[in-house]
């Protein structure tokens, strides 16, 4: 996997992407800078970024669920490390840096415009992964700002390769079926925790919470070699959820 | 002559279907131009996708060049051009085009590409291959797969939209294609569109191959003609009526050859391969 690879060939398929979606790119960033012109709040910014990384990363792979097209990409003289790395570069990394430029741009439209037609000055809001919490601080409150951006990247990387795997597992209603999939083992893992609490922890109450880690972690009586465990598993999700896609790309037929 | 594609026992079927190729043995030589002939649901589009590793055996081995097609290496897709029947839909220009993929195929041949849209009457400035007509889509796209030098070329119904004038291009095209490197698979069950093109007749009944014989031993061993009389004779080993009178298929016992009829050969060997099958033994 890692011999064969060929950065050149994966230059050739990045060229291929964006040659042939050129139009579409263009139009899609336009309507998405537009957008964040008149609504620039951090969490509709950030809603937009994981709705639009889901269909991003859905149609992106239209390549490998259409018949004929299907059969087109996987003939194509590349290695299937090459075409994955393609697919994640894209729907990942491609796809949070255009946002966020977008949302650079959208921001400096607006303040541009307020400028030199109004005359009044507007700030430029760069806080996208600025988050400001109230925390005690020595016994008073204050406001602690975090700046929020490996936690929102770990969280998209996250939603977008499950997403990937998803289009590459299911053949249709990709989004529903992978939806689906999280729920059921969701609640899988939901029981499995009510078990644990019971069996080993004789917890009364726990909340209605169906995914279960945020209750485990938050809950101070969980020791902390489990959410320790949770917080080293989770970021070992991304790439396990990467080499799943990979192996299911080979096993893809037409 | 060498070997390009070698399977041994194949065996294949769709997910909760019966058998669709079993105990299937088939090699495919360089220099050739195999017509790969069979009535519809025979399985020719699924070995073609088995082939080119789309699909992959439940049993058995394919070998493309020494590849294993199911693990679709680079080193030998550049060497595979498959045209499906159902052709890719792009919204690039044919210049566009070529310089995207042009890339892949490091034997590509602009010259020859050029040389062969000229040939089919294409505008290679044209906005959009979205904007051609199915038939030029078509014939772009075999322009484009020629030009690729590759050494296996599979064609899936590549004449299905294509006009008689565009026909009678795509029969020389292919002609003047081939070389001593190259191998051409043409599945069709329109058997016309191959007639002088093929060195090889490979047919499909039951989901195997029942005739796979070049045409110079085709001509040797087979008489194709025409007749009023209907005569019986134990030499006629099929014969049909038509409005001009009877074509036959005979057993050829002298050194005279005749045209072969392609559309009558593939009617004579449905009708009785067992037949034909111990006149080509001998």
């Amino acid at each position: 996997m890692i011999n064969s690879f060929s950065f050149y060939r994966l230059g050739l398929l990045l060229k291929r992407y964006f040659l042939e979606n050129l139009h579409r790119e263009i139009m899609f960033w336009c309507i998405i800078i537009f957008t964040f012109t008149v609504l620039d709040n951090r969490v509709f910014v950030l809603m937009v970024l994981f709705v639009s990384g889901l269909i991003y990363s859905i149609r992106l792979q239209k390549d490998l669920l259409k018949g004929t097209n299907s059969m087109h990409f996987l003939l194509i003289p590349a290695t299937h490390s090459e075409k994955l790395v393609s697919s994640i570069f894209l729907n990942t990394f491609y796809h949070l840096g255009m946002t966020v430029l977008a949302y650079s741009i959208g921001n400096l439209l607006v303040s541009f415009t307020y400028h030199f037609i109004l005359r009044i000055d507007v700030p430029v809001n760069w806080d996208l992964f600025i988050d400001t919490s109230i925390a005690n601080v020595n016994g008073v409150l204050q406001p602690v700002v975090n700046n929020v951006f490996w936690s929102v990247f770990g969280l998209f990387a996250f939603s977008q390769a499950l997403f990937l795997a998803g289009s590459l597992y299911f053949k249709n209603n990709v989004i529903t079926k992978t939806f689906l999939s999280i729920f059921g083992f969701g609640f899988a893992m939901f029981l499995l925790q009510l078990i644990l609490f019971k069996t080993y922890w004789n917890v009364k109450y726990i909340s209605n919470a169906i995914i279960p880690m945020i209750v485990v972690i938050n809950d101070f009586t969980i020791p902390t070699v489990f959410k320790s465990a949770f917080v080293y598993g989770s970021s070992i999700l991304i790439p396990f959820l990467w080499i799943v896609s990979y192996f299911r790309l080979t096993e893809r037929e037409v | 002559m060498k070997k390009i594609v070698s399977i041994n026992n194949l065996e294949f079927r769709y997910k909760k279907q019966v058998k669709l190729l079993s105990n299937f043995n088939l090699v495919l030589n360089s220099g050739s131009i195999n017509g790969l002939l069979g009535k519809n649901g025979e399985g020719k589009t699924t070995l073609l996708k088995l082939i080119s590793g789309l699909l992959f055996p439940l049993k058995g081995k394919i070998s493309v060049e020494g590849f294993e097609p199911k693990k679709r290496d680079p080193k030998m897709l550049k060497n595979i051009f498959l045209l499906p029947e159902e052709i890719p839909e792009s919204s690039l220009s044919i210049k566009m085009y070529s310089d995207v993929y042009t890339a892949f195929y490091p034997d590509f041949s602009n010259t020859k590409f050029h040389n062969y849209l000229h040939e089919f009457s294409i505008d290679s400035g044209i906005k959009s291959i979205s904007e051609l007509s199915y038939g030029q889509k078509k014939k772009f796209y075999i322009a484009f797969g020629l030009a690729t030098n590759a050494r296996l070329i599979l064609l899936d119904e590549p004449t299905n939209g294509l006009d008689i004038p565009s026909k009678r291009q795509f029969r020389r095209m292919m002609a003047s294609a081939i070389d001593d490197k190259c191998c051409i698979v043409i599945s069709t069950h329109q058997v016309l569109d191959l007639e002088d093109i093929v060195d090889n007749v490979i047919i499909m009944e039951n989901h195997n191959i029942i005739f796979n014989e070049t045409t110079d031993d085709i001509n040797k061993k087979l008489i194709f003609n025409t007749t009023d009389n209907h005569e019986f004779t134990t030499d006629i080993i099929y014969s049909e009526e038509t409005t001009t009178g009877y074509h036959q298929v005979l057993e050829n016992k002298s050194v005279d050859k005749s045209k072969m009829d392609l559309e009558l050969l593939f009617n004579a060997v449905i009708s009785d391969h067992h037949r034909i099958k111990e006149l080509f033994k001998t």
